[in-house]
């Protein structure tokens, strides 16, 4: 799945699978690097997104109240 | 037993004789003048007559009067504004009693005449014929009838062709109005005057005029006699129609003016009073127009207020409504804007949470912690026993570690706590 797919659920839902893997017996050490890029991938998509839509929501509200 | 035998000149001349015996000096006379003849030689004859009280004429006396005479009598009328000697007035006549042979008549010559008699003599008979007008209840008959409005047909009882009728004719034309004039022709004084008058009232009934006007100009009382007969009088009174009356006088009015609707003292007064009635419709006509005008004036500004009044009312409203809402839009975009940036912390702190979580799990931490790695020769992490001479690969926080494996064994839970 790329960025441009890629939505804010989906990303915490992936984020919440990876915390939870590591988080159990089955963590594989092998996998917990790629696991973890994964996760800092995300986290850094989110908070870009978060970030944008802060950003969107601040300009919409500017907007309907000079209206 | 009479023998002598009178010749014609003989008992002429003995009448004449006796009466110049009898009648020696001048007398006065009194009757109504009959059969009023004036003669082409300047001579006036009639008769003067005593009717009974049935009004025939029993007693008559012929009356001359010599040209040379009738100035004197003129000027004595004239001055006393009695009129003229006409048919069927009363006078007391001074004169001479004779005998006239050619004809073989007694007859009075007239030398003088007492103008007082006649006027007095009117003035009882109007009196009488007004007293019996009142018992039958005619006085006021024409004058409780309704005038139109607006009487622009006229019916007009004059003589015509003489002053009063140029003249009222003349005030009704100069007006704006589109007055029609019917004349009927009368004579209004004279022996005819009375049928006339009666007819030409007839006559104007018959063309169901507005309004009749019976006008006359400024006269002696004899000459404005038949104005005061009874049967004129009566002809106007039971006229169905309204009858102005615009008779000149100088004294005082006649029996036709007391019976008619209205009377004028001028056939001047009486058309401009007819003008003047069409005239004053007119105006109230502009009148009531005018308050027309006000009127839905007045109404069109009312509604025109009640209809601004009601805009602004709306207006009002709409604003306050629109203040409302954009009252209630402006807190609705903050708590949208406040919800919105909650939900954006909300996802932010979970994210840190999950940050720090993946940042706890990382090997290194645990490395740094003082655990270690231990991997075989190829490369897999070892979590169980291992055959003894193994080659591994330990790695810790800071070093790799190559060992060979002397003996193995599995740990029991006993072991491990």
């Amino acid at each position: 799945m790329t960025s441009s797919e890629l939505t804010f659920q989906a990303a915490t839902q992936e984020l919440e699978s990876i915390l939870q893997k590591l988080d159990s017996d089955e963590v594989n050490i092998d996998s917990l690097t790629v696991d973890l890029e994964r996760a800092s991938e995300l986290i850094n998509w989110c908070r870009t997104r978060l970030e944008a839509t802060r950003v969107d929501v601040e300009r919409i509200v500017t907007a309907l109240e000079d209206d | 037993m009479a023998t002598h035998t009178w010749s014609v000149g003989e008992l002429c001349g003995a009448i004449r004789d006796t009466l110049r015996a009898v009648f020696q000096d001048e007398l006065w006379i009194e009757g109504e003048i009959s059969g009023f003849k004036p003669h082409s030689s300047g001579h006036v004859y009639f008769d003067l007559v005593e009717p009974d009280n049935k009004g025939r004429q029993v007693d008559k006396m012929s009356v001359v009067l010599w040209k040379g005479r009738r100035q004197d009598i003129d000027s004595l009328l004239n001055a006393a504004a009695a009129g003229q000697l006409t048919d069927g007035i009363k006078v007391r006549i001074r004169g001479e009693l004779s005998f006239y042979a050619p004809q073989g008549r007694v007859q009075v010559q007239m030398t003088s005449i007492d103008p007082h008699h006649t006027l007095g003599q009117l003035a009882v008979d109007r009196d009488r014929v007004l007293q019996r007008l009142a018992e039958s209840n005619l006085l006021e008959a024409n004058s409780t009838l309704p005038i139109p409005a607006v009487p622009l047909h006229v019916g007009l009882i004059t003589s015509e062709g003489s002053a009063a009728y140029n003249d009222f004719v003349k005030e009704i034309t100069s007006s704006a109005y589109p007055f029609r004039i019917s004349l009927a022709h009368s004579a209004v004084q004279g022996s005819d005057a009375p049928t006339s008058l009666a007819d030409s009232l007839r006559s104007l009934i018959d063309l169901d005029v507005d309004v009749i006007a019976i006008v006359r100009g400024g006269g002696a009382r004899t000459d404005l006699m038949a104005f005061d007969l009874e049967s004129v009088a009566h002809a106007v009174a039971t006229c169905p129609i309204p009858v102005l009356s615009g008779i000149g006088h100088e004294i005082d009015r006649s029996v036709v003016d007391e019976v008619a609707h209205t009377a004028y003292k001028t056939p001047t007064a009486c058309a401009a009073a007819i003008v003047q009635r069409v005239a004053r419709f007119d105006q109230n006509l502009t009148t009531v127009a005018r308050q027309i005008v006000n009127l839905a004036s007045n109404c069109h500004n009312r509604a025109a207020d009640a209809i601004a009044s009601s805009a602004s009312a709306i207006n009002d409203r709409t604003q306050r409504t629109i203040g409302i809402k954009n009252q209630q839009l402006s807190a609705a975009n903050t708590r949208v804007r406040d919800l919105a940036l909650m939900s954006i912390e909300r996802h932010s702190q979970r994210l840190g949470r999950m940050t720090d979580l993946v940042a706890a799990l990382h090997p290194q931490r645990t490395l740094a912690r003082g655990f270690s790695i231990t991997r075989n020769d190829l490369g897999e992490v070892v979590q169980g026993p291992i055959a003894a001479g193994s080659k591994l690969v330990t790695e810790t926080a800071d070093s790799l570690i190559k060992s060979t494996v002397s003996a193995s064994k599995a740990i029991t839970d006993k072991e491990t706590q």
